[in-house]
């Protein structure tokens, strides 16, 4: 743990970051557009589609059943992927993953991949770039991200803060040459620079919404295409995702997708794409060859990293219940003022138990668990229900017994209370 | 003091609020009730709670059980210690009080139907509930407020875009307010502008929680609007019911 000095740094750091960002007219103004085009789509899609409401109830006990019963589902889906000759290996920590994903790729190698919100708790980009590969994120506003060397504002639009102006700017310089603020055209130029990339990839390194254990087909619910082609064309395509994307069925992870993609503000997304195996053919003497048009190698990686710890207690659990639709920080009180810097890497109230566990720690969530204001509203808008309130209420425990509740709030407590604390 | 009524004011009230808190004690001796306050009340240690401080609200608990349950029935102007009372008491903290617990508007509500408080005169105001979220998603006390509000005659209630269990946090919750004020502050004032979107023409803000009646007047100070930002003020049940009594 942390020094109670280094800790008080953390969180006066953090508080000018979000200071600076309250403060910043035009992220206020990228994010109540968001806001409000977000919430008029899942109405309209929920109207659309009434029974999805229903639908996220029964998911929400297939999540509950498939945590509890994850080893099995774990040695199911490894059975099934590797009986289809591709590689299974779960992984314990971050850098088992980095090392398994090291002795797939070689210095020179072009790596392509699509969104993965999971590849941030290896640091993979940079760690891909130290062993010489050169990296491309190709989902747009992931693009703009890496180009930006920011972080993501948004688990569905990491690139929501960044206007048409300063897409240009970034884009132009990646391309080398001036581009006007075109939307359009901006679209144009990175799909022409990307598609050579793809081509010439020799990885592909993709997440996943939902893995169906008794298959061990996972799931890529995407718009831009771009996942289509990270996973279709290089030679290798790797999945890198936590255990709690597995559920028992194929109809149990049709059910996730149709609940993500609603709650994720759409009617019915662009892509969804099933990937088992590498891709083979049996087309001449029924031999079955592996790697007909797409990869030939194909692996999955299923990531721990205080994932079982998580689902031993069960106010922690609710949390690997999300499903990354984001619609939480579109409802929230925090989030429209200071966008993803409300928020580690993982974001929102929801953020807080993902940082504590997954990628930052007890002294990067403790920051974001103090500034909720456990108001519950994101808990009505969620399609999986998850009590935000109460998961930080037990971080902030978790902090005053670590003795690193932030000292302005015991001091203005104290004054507000007349309690020493 | 047993059988009698309690009235637990909580720390923003006897603190910070003393014009509102009067206005409640006025309500009070209006209705003929027969109530007491204590002159050591302190804290009911829901923000020590909050705060991840559980031992120090269970020890709390556990020395102001002899002190309450000494009463027939509790009264609170303030959600969070009515929160904690009513639910963090039993699900948290393995405490259940014997007298019951109500909400200042809970009980000004039971003292209109019994015809003990009679609001008679017009309130020629444009108003906006607003529903704290300690009373309402977290201890689910949504109507009566409502029904208290329009038993007062002459009121113009505008109905804000999200309300009950959609509505828009004013940011005074969860310490916020304690942690990082001119965030709290912030939040109240998109909260008004871009979620609630009041008229231009409103005139009060009426809430049952002290934190938000505070933290929403912070936020008005930032108010674009200069005729809202001058003219818009927040109250409570309290003081919306001495205006009707015609004082
Ligand atoms: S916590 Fe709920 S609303 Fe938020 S991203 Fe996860 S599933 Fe969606």
């Amino acid at each position: 743990m942390v020094e109670k000095s280094e800790m008080e740094k953390i969180y006066m750091d953090y508080l000018r970051q979000l200071s600076k960002a309250s403060a910043d007219r035009f992220l206020r103004l990228a994010l109540s557009r968001a806001v409000e085009s977000y919430r008029r789509n899942t109405e309209t899609a929920l109207r659309l589609f009434p029974y999805t409401v229903e639908l996220a109830e029964k998911l929400r006990e297939i999540k509950e059943y498939s945590l509890l019963h994850v080893d099995e589902l774990i040695s199911q889906a490894r059975d099934m992927i590797e009986d289809l000759k591709g590689h299974f290996y779960l992984a314990k920590t971050p850098d088992d993953a980095m090392d398994y994903i090291g002795d797939l790729v070689k210095p020179g190698d072009i790596v392509v991949k699509s969104k993965s919100l999971t590849s941030e708790e290896l640091h993979m980009n940079p760690r891909l770039e130290e062993m010489g590969c050169e990296v491309y994120e190709t989902d747009l506003g992931e693009f703009l991200i890496q180009q930006l060397k920011s972080k993501p504002m948004h688990i569905l639009s990491p690139a929501i803060h960044v206007p048409r102006e300063k897409a240009a700017e970034v884009i132009s310089k990646a391309v080398g040459k001036e581009l006007p603020p075109d939307i359009p055209l901006l679209v144009g130029e990175v799909r022409k620079l990307l598609r050579g990339k793809f081509f010439e990839a020799k990885v592909g390194i993709s997440g996943a919404n939902v893995i169906a254990a008794e298959t061990g087909s996972v799931f890529i619910i995407e718009n831009e295409g771009n996942a289509r082609l990270v996973t279709g064309l290089p030679e290798k395509h790797i999945v890198i995702a936590g255990i709690e994307k597995l559920v028992p069925s194929l109809l149990d992870a049709m059910i996730a997708v149709e609940v993500t993609s609603r709650y994720a503000n759409y009617k019915a997304p662009a892509y969804v794409s099933m990937i088992s195996c590498p891709s083979k053919t049996g087309d001449i003497e029924k031999q079955t060859t592996y790697g007909a048009h797409g990869p030939k190698e194909y692996h999955v990686i299923l990531l721990d990293n205080g994932r079982k710890e998580m689902i031993k207690d069960p106010i922690y659990r609710q949390a690997l219940y999300c499903l990354r639709c984001g619609g939480c920080m579109y409802n929230c009180t925090i989030y429209p003022l200071v966008a993803g810097n409300f928020g580690y890497i993982y974001m929102g109230g929801i953020g807080v138990p993902l940082t504590r566990f997954l990628l930052g720690g007890l002294e990067r969530a403790a920051p974001i668990a103090y500034t909720c204001t456990m108001c519950g509203r994101c808990v009505e808008h969620c399609p999986m229900k998850i009590d935000v309130p109460k998961i930080v209420q037990k971080i902030r425990e978790e902090a005053a017994k670590a003795g690193i509740m932030p000292e302005r709030l015991r001091e203005n407590l104290g004054e507000i209370t007349g309690v020493k604390i | 003091m047993a059988g009698n009524v309690l009235l637990w004011l909580g720390c923003v009230y006897r603190k910070n609020l003393v014009a509102e808190k009067e206005s409640i004690l006025s309500v009070f001796r209006a209705a003929g009730v027969d109530f007491e306050t204590l002159d050591d009340e302190g804290c009911c240690y829901l923000p020590i709670f909050l705060a991840g401080k559980t031992d120090m609200a269970k020890e709390r608990a556990d020395e102001l059980e002899s002190v309450l349950s000494g009463y027939r029935m509790i009264v609170t102007p303030c959600p969070a210690c009515y929160r904690m009372f009513n639910q963090i008491y039993p699900e948290e903290l393995g405490k259940n009080l014997r007298p019951e617990v109500l909400h200042t508007s809970q009980f000004f509500l039971r003292l209109m139907k019994e015809g003990k408080l009679a609001p008679r005169k017009e309130v020629n105001m444009k108003i906006m509930y607003h529903d704290p979220c300690e009373l309402g998603r977290h201890s689910g006390v949504y109507d009566e407020p409502r029904e208290l509000i329009s038993l007062i005659p002459g009121l113009d209630l505008f109905k804000q875009r999200y309300e009950r269990e959609k509505a828009i946090c004013c940011g005074g919750g969860g310490l916020l307010s304690a942690f990082f004020p001119s965030l709290a502050a912030k939040v109240a004032t998109r909260k008004l502008e871009e979620e609630d979107r009041v008229p231009d023409d409103l005139e009060a803000i009426v809430t049952g929680c002290p934190q938000c009646i505070s933290n929403i007047r912070a936020g008005i100070r930032y108010l674009k609007n200069k005729q809202l930002r001058m003219n818009l003020k927040v109250i409570n049940m309290a003081q919306l019911i001495e205006m009707s009594l015609g004082r």
